[in-house]
């Protein structure tokens, strides 16, 4: 089956250079994707869908927001502060390029 | 999760962003309190209605009580989402959303017809019990949650029966639908939310 081949298929062969390099990181990646199917979440929803500890996830969203493809909003629940998280304008079309471009080495699949 | 970035070869990404895609849109959590507000509410309403209409038997004390009773509800429903804290909101969320407020419209325009006297009570209580029947079967089918598939029709089976019974005894059928298919499942979602929000603190 071709997904089975392409998940087979040896890191390696992907010619890196073609992708953006921000979202090459497997945690920036999967952060990306989680926002790019919701309007936002929050840190913890992220935390536990990504699999990431709370510093490794803060410090890629902190990368991902200076490149201004998460958006960041800071509210309070009741009396508690809660981060949101969305994916920009931005973000969303880096993203579906990205996919695009990877989707060339998976055989448009 | 590790880093390991060379590592992925172009299927394992896009598997992985398959997986993190359906994530978002399989997340959907219902907001128990919303149901138990509504249940208390229709019961309060409920109470009132029977007792007022005791009292002063006027016929269009129902209709008030009930248009009160529906403004005081958004309100309280208005409160608790607001101090509600979402996870993450998709489409799930704003279909669901959708739903709600299509169905919260349906029933102010039905209780208008009510109290300018162009429908019966009963058959006001009916309609409501048929309008929350379908209400649930599509917040069931978007979110693919077969029991509220069944509340729907136990709504819908209500709303027969209201039809065919006199007096304020369709009060009396509404108050038992509010219960099993408003209260207890409200209570379940709070019971199950509060599971989850565990899980996340934890």
């Amino acid at each position: 089956m071709p997904r089975d081949d392409a998940r087979n298929e040896p890191g390696p062969s992907l010619e890196y250079s073609q992708l953006d390099e921000l979202l090459h990181s497997r945690i920036r990646l999967a952060v990306t994707a989680a926002l790019a199917g919701v309007d936002e979440a929050d840190f913890s929803w992220l935390r536990d869908v990504v699999g990431a500890s709370d510093g490794n996830l803060a410090s890629h969203l902190r990368k991902l927001e200076d490149a201004k493809y998460v958006l960041m909003r800071k509210t309070f629940v009741g009396r508690k502060p809660v981060t949101y998280y969305a994916l920009s304008a931005h973000g969303r079309q880096a993203f579906t390029a990205y996919v695009r471009a990877l989707s060339k080495f998976t055989g448009g699949r | 999760m590790k880093e390991g970035d060379e590592s992925l070869g172009a299927g394992d990404r896009i598997a992985l962003i398959e997986d993190m895609l359906a994530a978002g849109r399989q997340r959907f959590v219902e907001d128990g309190k919303i149901y138990v507000l509504w249940g208390c509410v229709a019961v309060a309403g409920s109470f009132l209605h029977w007792l007022l209409a005791r009292l002063t038997g006027l016929a269009w004390i129902g209709p008030v009580v009930w248009g009160v009773g529906f403004v005081v509800g958004i309100v309280l429903a208005g409160l608790i989402s607001s101090r509600r804290q979402r996870r993450a909101r998709g489409i799930m969320d704003n279909i669901v959303l959708g739903v709600w407020i299509g169905m919260y419209i349906s029933l102010a325009l039905t209780m208008a017809l009510a109290f300018m006297g162009m429908i019966p009570f009963t058959a006001y209580i009916s309609l409501l019990c048929v309008l929350l029947g379908f209400g649930y079967w599509a917040v069931s089918q978007a979110v693919k949650f077969p029991t509220m598939r069944l509340l729907a029709v136990g709504w819908w089976a209500g709303g027969i029966a209201c039809a065919l019974v006199p007096g304020l005894w369709p009060v009396l059928v509404l108050n038992v639908l509010v219960l099993v298919c408003e209260i207890l499942p409200g209570l379940a979602m709070i019971r199950s939310a509060a599971k989850e929000a565990g899980h996340a603190a934890g």
